[in-house]
């Protein structure tokens, strides 16, 4: 995870999950808080509109009777019942019956209702009466709404005097219905026991006129204390009222669930927003604060990548202006320079090491001439008259001491530069070998060992002394193997073009051969003494030291009973690298 | 064969459920008839609804007719050039088996053949609207009470379905859904519907005058002077204001000097149709306004069968009903109209000159003589349309041609920028 991620994911952690967490809890107390408060108004708000609605329709009742006594004394019933009609719209076939029961005026005969007829009946008796609601029937026009007969006895100065009937159009109750509204949108709905919308404060619900299942459904869930879903799919909580009397009207109020918790759905917007809000700070804050840290890591980061490709004298200037940071920055160079320190050290060191072993390969490698001149000498010493001992001893002259002055300039060299450079030259590969094999053949030591050389090459690039040691050194050792059993063997010493760009120079034998982990100490450079050798194995260390030299690399095989082949893989020298130029070894 | 009809049946319920053939829906549009709905033929007289329906089924002789010449029980008719159809499809469509036989005679003359003079009379109406079968509709079934009209051409309401229902039941079927208009509804009645987002109220240009009709016949309506110094004792603003909702649509009270003194009846009856609440009302207003001249109204609010036959026998006295205004009024509610006497009684062969000679003013001056019926106050209202049915249209108290303009909205309710 990256540090940025994870200070953000920190900050998130610690700055927003208690604002959430309390939000949440706040937002859920106050739906219930909210929730109980509108069901709790609604319903004492029902209960009002109830009483209203009873009231208006008890003032109905008395504003009917005083029509009748009205009507009833006045000149022109007739006439009078005609005007109080065109006064009293939703007053539908006023009649005023006399105390025998005769109509003073209003409709007769066939005109009247058999609802009317009864009510009037019960009325005449002296009790207010009123007839179940019911749709104007067919082909009647004054209604325009639901109605109701309502019959009322007439008592003129204490006496009984008659009765007034009329259809009272319920449309009147739709103003005290329509001027209710609960909040924004919340409506009163007014319903008979058997389902029949009398009044709705939204309009567009009177259009369900006909859906009593449906307005009977809504007014059981309302009982329920549900929320109802009304004819255009609004969720509503809901509170129920009864209407007084034996009416079975039933005031319903209506509030949208959505409006009910608005401020709820406010808070919980607000909630949300401001965890936004502080999401896009955390984010703002975590880049800003944070950017002088990642940078500072980032830095260092690179820096240590520098520090890695060997480069320890880098310097990292960080200012982050944190100090844990820059002081990490400072040790950072402290350590920086100090592994520098430690690596000049071990360079001397492995300096003074390749010193001695390059040293010592050349003592090694003194000791042939000196042997050849030091033999030459005493068979001069002893032979005086003999000629093949001045031949012997012109012949150690003639090549033994310049090689020995070849050794000792490389000694100085080594001495006054640390290194052996190479001399590159074109080198006739056939002649170096038979060289080499010519003299292994001239030295006593290995008789019995017959040297061969194979050379599939005319000639390669390299530095042509050093190769010729190399060469003789590994040749000498598989002839000292050879001989180490006291039975001769073969020596094959070959030069081929190898894989790809090189050139192999290789010497091989058929003697006793080594086990594979004589095999990896001798090519890790720790096989110092053998049997195979009376030396110290500082010939194969020659041997490798000129391969690596040169850029290349020396390989062995062997396998005990079957000899050992020694392999200096040589890089061909480019046309940028000429003969005659002098590298840096 | 038999593997035949195996495949055939699999093909067709493999149809029936892929839906295969599906025609889609019928866009049907629903009118309540509250004046009374007949047979919509052509060449016949129609009255109430049926002649505002017939306007969706027929067009007007003078629409397509330049001249009539009549001819005992025939009549030529000269084609008008600007008319879209040829004359041989004019008198297919002015052919009514057992009325009319028609054939063209010419490629611009038409010679039609009625049963007899009478009818061609009436035929050679130029206002008659139940001339040709040409309207945007046709009848494609009819039983009592109950007719289905189908588009003759490209249009967006396939079927019409004309419903008789009462008046009382007209407002509560459109809000029930069950009807997609009120094709009329008054003033008085606007304020039921405010705040329903879901119907659309149009208004109706007042075209209609209610109208205190008298029967010249009776005795007690016999003179003139009665009739007039009756007209003369009524405040129409207090009729419009009660009836109307506005004193505002009352019409001009007659004009004239002071009324001779003449002696009024005792007692008159008014017919009035009793689902008509505005003319009740009206009549409750009358009642009250005549008590003031001593004269004892008696409303007897009747079925309009009953209305219409009673005023056909002429057994009535003052009757409310709707008349035209502006040059129609001075059509067969006040004239005889081919032979029958009016709905007044009243008969004067100068009027029916000067109406002949289109000398309307002294048309007037008789009628208001003879003042044989009254205008009180003009009719006017509005169309209660569902919302979800749109177009530009202007909707008429006397022709439902306006509800052939009519689409179902795009974007289903509350559309209404394109409506007036």
């Amino acid at each position: 995870m990256r540090f940025r991620t994870y200070a953000l994911l920190v900050l998130a952690l610690v700055g927003l999950a208690p604002l959430a967490a309390f939000g949440l809890i706040a937002v859920s107390r106050a739906e219930k808080t909210a929730v109980a408060e509108v069901v709790g108004g609604n319903q004492r708000l029902a209960f009002a509109i109830a009483r209203r609605i009873d009231a208006h329709i008890e003032s109905e009742r008395e504003l009917l009777n005083t029509i009748g006594l009205a009507i009833l004394q006045a000149r022109k019933p007739d006439l009078a019942q005609n005007d109080f009609s065109i006064q009293f719209r939703n007053f539908h076939g006023l009649t005023v019956y006399d105390a025998a029961g005769v109509v003073v005026a209003g409709p007769r005969g066939s005109q009247v209702s058999a609802d009317q007829k009864a009510i009037a009946d019960k009325a005449r008796a002296g009790k207010a009466a009123t007839a179940p609601v019911r749709a104007p029937s067919a082909g009647q026009s004054g209604p325009f709404a639901y109605t109701i007969v309502v019959g009322e006895p007439l008592l003129l100065a204490g006496e009984p005097s008659g009765a007034i009937v009329a259809q009272i159009d319920l449309m009147d109750l739709w103003k005290p219905v329509n001027q209710v509204r609960v909040g924004k949108s919340g409506f009163v709905r007014l319903v008979t026991r058997e389902g029949t919308l009398l009044a709705h404060g939204d309009p567009e619900e009177r259009r369900y006129t006909f859906s009593d299942a449906a307005n009977r459904e809504i007014v059981g869930r309302a009982r329920a204390g549900e929320t109802i879903v009304n004819q255009q799919g609004v969720e509503s909580f809901a509170a129920v009222a009864d209407v007084g009397g034996d009416r079975g009207w039933t005031i319903v109020i209506e509030q949208p669930v959505e409006e009910a918790l608005g401020a709820v759905s406010a808070m919980r917007r607000n909630l949300l927003l401001l965890i936004g809000v502080m999401l896009v700070v955390a984010v703002l804050a975590a880049y800003f604060a944070g950017r002088k840290a990642v940078r500072g890591i980032e830095a260092l980061v690179k820096h240590t990548r520098v520090l890695a490709s060997g480069k320890l004298d880098a310097v990292v200037d960080l200012k982050s202006g944190l100090a844990e940071l820059d002081a990490l920055a400072a040790r950072l160079n402290e350590m920086a320079a100090s592994l520098a320190s430690l690596h000049d050290e071990a360079r001397r060191r492995e300096r003074l090491t390749t010193f001695g072993r390059v040293a010592a390969g050349l003592t090694h490698d003194l000791r042939h001439p000196i042997e050849s001149v030091r033999t030459a000498c005493e068979s001069l010493a002893n032979h005086r008259e003999d000629d093949d001992a001045w031949e012997l001893f012109d012949f150690m002259r003639q090549k033994e001491l310049p090689k020995l002055k070849k050794y000792l300039e490389d000694l100085r060299r080594l001495t006054a530069e640390g290194s052996v450079s190479l001399s590159l030259s074109h080198i006739e590969a056939q002649g170096m070998l038979e060289d080499i094999a010519s003299d292994l053949r001239s030295s006593p030591k290995w008789r019995g060992v017959s040297f061969a050389v194979d050379v599939d090459t005319e000639s390669l690039d390299g530095d042509e002394n050093l190769l010729r040691r190399a060469v003789y050194n590994l040749a000498a050792n598989a002839a000292d193997a050879c001989v180490v059993n006291g039975r001769g063997g073969e020596v094959v010493l070959e030069a081929a073009m190898g894989i790809g760009a090189e050139v192999t120079l290789r010497v091989r034998d058929n003697g006793p051969g080594m086990s594979r982990e004589t095999l990896e100490k001798v090519m890790s450079g720790e096989f110092h003494s053998t049997k195979r050798s009376n030396g110290i194995g500082l010939g194969l260390g020659v041997a490798r030291h000129v391969a690596q030299l040169h850029g290349g690399r020396m390989e062995a095989m062997s396998e005990l009973g079957n000899g050992t082949t020694f392999t200096l893989a040589l890089p061909r020298i480019g046309d940028d690298e000429r003969p005659g130029e002098s590298r840096a070894g | 064969m038999a593997r035949r009809q195996t495949v055939a049946v699999i093909l067709a319920l493999f149809a029936a459920c892929s839906g295969v053939g599906d025609r889609p829906e019928e866009i049907v549009f629903r009118v309540g008839a509250t004046a009374g709905l007949g047979p919509l033929v052509a060449g016949r007289e129609l009255e109430g609804s049926s002649a505002a329906a017939a306007d969706l089924v027929f067009e007007y002789l003078d629409q397509h007719i330049e001249e009539i010449r009549p001819d005992g029980a025939r009549l030529r008719l000269e084609r008008r050039s600007t008319s879209p159809y040829t004359a041989e499809q004019l008198a297919a469509s002015f052919r009514s088996p057992g009325l009319v036989s028609a054939s063209a005679t010419g490629p611009g003359e038409i010679e039609a053949i009625f049963k007899d003079e009478a009818s061609a009379r009436l035929g050679a109406d130029p206002a008659n609207h139940a001339a040709f079968d040409l309207g945007p509709y046709r009848v494609e079934s009819q039983q009592l009470g109950h007719a289905r009209l189908r588009r003759r051409g490209p249009g967006a309401i396939d079927v019409i379905e004309i419903v008789q229902v009462s008046s009382a039941d007209e407002w509560r079927k459109l809000m029930a859904r069950e009807l997609d208009v009120m094709s009329f509804s008054p003033d008085l009645y606007r304020e039921q519907f405010t705040g329903m987002s879901s119907v659309r109220l149009l208004d109706i240009p007042a075209v209609i005058d209610a109208t205190l009709y008298f029967n010249v016949r009776d005795p007690a309506l016999a003179s003139a002077a009665v009739r007039r110094r009756i007209a003369a004792g009524l405040n129409r603003p207090a009729v419009a204001r009660v009836a109307g909702g506005d004193p505002a649509s009352a019409t001009a009270a007659p004009v004239g000097g002071p009324e001779e003194a003449v002696a009024l009846p005792e007692r008159l009856s008014l017919l009035v149709g009793q689902d008509d609440s505005t003319m009740l009302l009206a009549a409750s207003v009358l009642r009250h306004q005549l008590d003031r001249l001593n004269i004892a109204v008696q409303i007897e609010p009747v079925p309009l069968d009953d209305l219409t036959s009673q005023v056909g026998a002429g057994r009535h006295q003052l009757v409310l009903g709707p008349l035209p205004s502006g040059p129609r009024r001075f059509g067969r509610f006040l004239s005889p109209d081919a032979g029958r006497p009016s709905m007044t009684g009243f008969a004067d062969p100068a009027f029916d000159a000067a109406v002949a000679a289109a000398d309307l003013d002294r048309a007037q001056a008789i009628l208001d003589r003879e003042m044989p019926a009254t205008p009180l106050y003009q009719l006017r209202g509005f169309a209660a349309i569902d919302a979800r049915f749109c177009g530009k249209v202007e909707p008429s108290v006397t022709s439902w041609r306006w509800m052939a303009d009519l689409r179902p909205c795009e974007d289903g309710y509350g559309e209404g920028k394109d409506t007036p």
